[in-house]
């Protein structure tokens, strides 16, 4: 029987910002459907409605054309809908059996177990599409790719007819993904229908019946793949009107301070070549899986295992020398996951602002109190944070206030080289548009400046130079003011990309 | 050659236990005779049961410090019990019950109240160790005679003492619930990730109560061991060191202390090493403040080369 579900005029909005608006989203058995867009389009709030993670302010949902009510998680199993998301909900310890079956095992008569009939049916699932999986194996030897399957074969075993992918390559090696594509064709064949959130063109090309494009909260576009091209898909998502941000132009006079000549680390990257001057802010961009954080993490000295060489003031680099010896040559590094790697979260602001200056701020043995009090004033001042007193616990602030914290800890003046990691995800726009203040300041300051960033707009609003990476090759390079961004979402979407 | 490497490496606390035997062998020949081996047998009875149920509070990323002076707590019980109205079976009753409803308390504040096991059952120790003192206070003692403590205490099936096999009837059976039934795979679920274990639909609550049920009820089967074997009960028992005993064990036996992973027979072993290690520096004469020190640093040699072993392990598997 035909499968298909309808979201009808779907509209959502959260305090003042209208997050889906009169959406129109439907779905058929036995298709791949793509969804695409840029950050903040409205594809994944609407995939929470569909999921029944956050509940829609109005619109329909009906399965098969008998409306339904999708509330809860457990309403949209209910009705055969299943996410698989990036972050896996797997048991490590508990077999591939184990974990299919977990919360409704098969029982022999008794308490007991039927592990064999468990695995014989988790077989059975694995042959019907091709896979090659030990059901007994437990999920911590697997890689990503088998515990995506897992997850995907869990999913069909309880009953799905529709399954929802976020970004399902971004962490997958080229074999996996072919194998993922493989399972994708077979689940067609067998009447299941995808949801595929992705901006990979070549792979929502080769394997989606329809692409649907957000913007703004949303539809701008809906057309069957083999009716549009990716050019099309690509010059809707950004639209005809641009932004009329005028750069502040500056001429790059600065030396050479950061050369990276053919740095290859097998999957991550290949060959990968250029150089950051005094001064200069340098964007790398691309997709989820692009390479680009591994590259820093190079840079940065917290990985060694790498062919090619790093140049840093003229000297070569020793691969692997670890975040001190950066430190103390004048590298900085902000993360993009504050809460894990950036913030101590149970100590105050002060004492978060303060650690990397306490070294310098020894007075015969003892921490001079009065020097960090002015070191933290500044701090707090120049990047405008907002926070009751410098004694209230960093865990309490805002995301924008605590990334902002993240940087004033490298606002010192023995900085040269600071590497910044998504520095504006998931954070509003007022401490957005401070970041971007203090980034331009560092590089006025004669600061080289290398940034990962993901958002298009924000890679346009700060770079002088703009590098498009896709997955693991530098595809392009743009220099201000010649930014082309339909150009750039191109490169980095692998449009003409051998596949 | 390199099965054996596996094998070694899978198995190293069989492997160690046993070398440790050899070493206390070659120093006192009589350490490997029967009548030692019988007594090791008994001494790791009340060990065992605590690391029994400390166990599965480990894998599920909990802790029960309150078994030790637990035991103590309902040791003195089924004394007072027995004192009072001579009646064993109604002892044994009062001990199972009380047991439980301990373990239900700590079960439940954890479960429910979402506060760290460490905390709530570190507040049941000091108030087991408590109400042992009030109930019968210190140097003072009751004395268990008769035909059912001496059974206890002494007995022997096929040249084996009747704790010791209950002891392994319970591990058999601890280990037909850990690996064959829902109730294992639950444990080591929320061991790994309570928010995963609910998604997946187990009512994780009612887990959580049960293995502090479990644990409380082998505390007060190892107070009653104990104090059998004794033949009485008083306060001044030293349940922490018990309680001790029974951590290094499953941890020496390859559980995990964060929780979500470990093996019954591993615990086994475990169990097994702290035996043999007790007994061993007993019958070498070491004085107690020396003992002490031998068994720090070699549950620290062990766990050591277990871990160096452990991350060779994960560089072949990378």
């Amino acid at each position: 029987m035909k499968n298909r579900i309808d979201m009808k005029g779907i509209d959502k909005s959260f305090f003042a910002t209208r997050a889906l608006n009169n959406v129109d989203f439907s779905c058929v058995s036995g298709e791949v459907h793509a969804l695409v867009g840029l950050n903040g389009a409205g594809k994944s709030t609407l995939m929470k409605v569909l999921g029944g993670v956050i509940s829609r302010d109005s619109g329909t949902i009906e399965v098969n054309g008998t409306p339904v009510e999708i509330n809860s998680p457990a309403d949209a199993s209910a009705q055969g809908i299943s996410m698989i998301h990036q972050e896996y909900s797997l048991i490590n310890e508990l077999t591939v059996a184990g974990n299919i079956f977990l919360g409704r095992e098969l029982r022999k008569s008794g308490p007991f177990l039927d592990k064999k009939e468990m695995a014989r049916q988790v077989k059975e699932q694995l042959d019907r599409f091709g896979l090659d999986l030990d059901p007994y194996k437990p999920i911590r030897e697997l890689n990503s790719g088998e515990k995506q399957i897992v997850e995907i074969i869990r999913a069909l075993m309880s009953d799905s007819w529709l399954i929802v992918m976020d970004e399902p390559t971004s962490a997958l090696s080229e074999e996996d993904k072919g194998r993922l594509f493989e399972f994708i064709r077979r689940m067609k064949a067998e009447g299941i229908s995808i949801i595929y959130i992705s901006h990979h063109m070549p792979e929502i090309f080769g394997i989606a019946e329809q692409v649907t494009v957000m913007r703004d909260g949303q539809i701008v576009l809906s057309e069957r793949t083999a009716e549009t091209t990716e050019d099309a898909v690509i010059a809707t998502m950004t639209g005809t009107e641009l932004e009329n941000f005028v750069k502040p132009h500056k001429e790059i006079l600065g030396e050479v301070l950061v050369n990276v000549a053919g740095l290859t680390k097998n999957e991550a990257y290949q060959d990968i070549s250029f150089d950051v001057h005094r001064g200069e802010i340098l964007v790398l961009t691309g997709l989820r899986g692009c390479g680009a954080p591994e590259l820093a993490k190079a840079i940065f000295g917290l990985d060694g295992d790498y062919n090619g060489t790093i140049t840093y003031r003229g000297a070569a680099l020793k691969p692997g020398r670890g975040p001190a010896v950066a430190v103390s040559d004048g590298m900085g590094l902000v993360t993009e996951n504050r809460d894990k790697n950036g913030i101590l979260p149970q100590l105050s602001v002060r004492d978060n602002i303060a650690l990397p200056f306490l070294e310098k701020s020894v007075k015969a043995g003892v921490l001079d109190g009065r020097a960090i009090e002015k070191v933290v004033t500044k701090a707090i001042a120049d990047t405008s944070t907002k926070t009751s007193s410098p004694n209230q616990e960093i865990r309490f602030l805002s995301g924008g206030n605590k990334q902002k914290i993240c940087f004033s800890r490298w606002l010192d003046p023995d900085l040269e080289f600071l590497i910044l990691l998504e520095p504006t995800r998931g954070i509003d726009v007022h401490a957005k548009a401070d970041i971007y203040r203090i980034i331009e300041d560092l590089a006025e300051r004669g600061v080289g400046i290398l940034i990962l960033s993901y958002e298009i707009d924000e890679v346009i609003m700060l770079a002088d130079r703009v590098i498009t990476l896709y997955q693991g090759q530098s595809v392009s390079e743009f220099t201000y003011p010649n930014f082309d961004k339909d150009q750039m979402l191109a490169d980095i979407a692998g449009v003409g990309q051998p596949h | 050659m390199q099965d054996f490497g596996k094998l070694f490496r899978e198995n190293n606390i069989i492997f160690v236990t046993l070398a440790l035997c050899l070493v206390f062998f070659l120093i006192s020949p009589r350490f490997l005779s029967v009548d030692n081996m019988s007594a090791i047998s008994r001494q790791i009875v009340p060990i065992g049961l605590i690391a029994l149920g400390q166990f599965f509070v480990v894998v599920s990323g909990n802790i029960d410090l309150s078994m030790g002076m637990g035991s103590v707590l309902f040791a003195i019980v089924l004394g007072v019990i027995f004192g009072v109205t001579g009646g064993v079976a109604l002892g044994i009753v009062a001990v199972i019950v009380f047991s439980l409803a301990f373990g239900f308390v700590n079960g439940l504040l954890v479960a429910k109240l979402k506060l760290p096991s460490f905390i709530v059952t570190l507040a049941g120790l000091f108030i087991a160790q408590g109400l042992s003192g009030l109930i019968i206070p210190r140097g003072q003692q009751i004395f268990l005679m008769g035909g059912f403590f001496r059974f206890v205490g002494a007995e022997k099936y096929f040249g084996f003492y009747a704790s010791f096999l209950f002891l392994v009837a319970l591990f058999a059976l601890a280990y037909v619930v850990y690996n064959h039934t829902r109730w294992g795979a639950y444990v080591i679920a929320i061991g790994n990730s309570e928010e995963n274990a609910k998604l997946a639909g187990i009512n994780v609550d009612r887990v959580k109560i049960g293995i502090f049920m479990f644990s409380a009820l082998c505390s007060g089967f190892a107070g009653v061991i104990l104090s059998s074997r004794m033949g009485f009960v008083q306060p001044g028992l030293d349940g922490n060191g018990l309680l001790l005993d029974g951590i290094a064990a499953i941890i020496i036996g390859g559980t995990l202390i964060l929780g979500g992973r470990g093996t019954v027979t591993g615990a086994f072993w475990g169990l097994l090493f702290i035996g043999v290690t007790n007994n061993a520096l007993n019958l070498l004469n070491v004085t107690d403040v020396w003992h002490q020190v031998f068994k720090g640093s070699i549950i620290l040699a062990a766990l050591g080369a277990n871990y160096v072993l452990w991350q060779s392990r994960q560089a072949e598997a990378q």
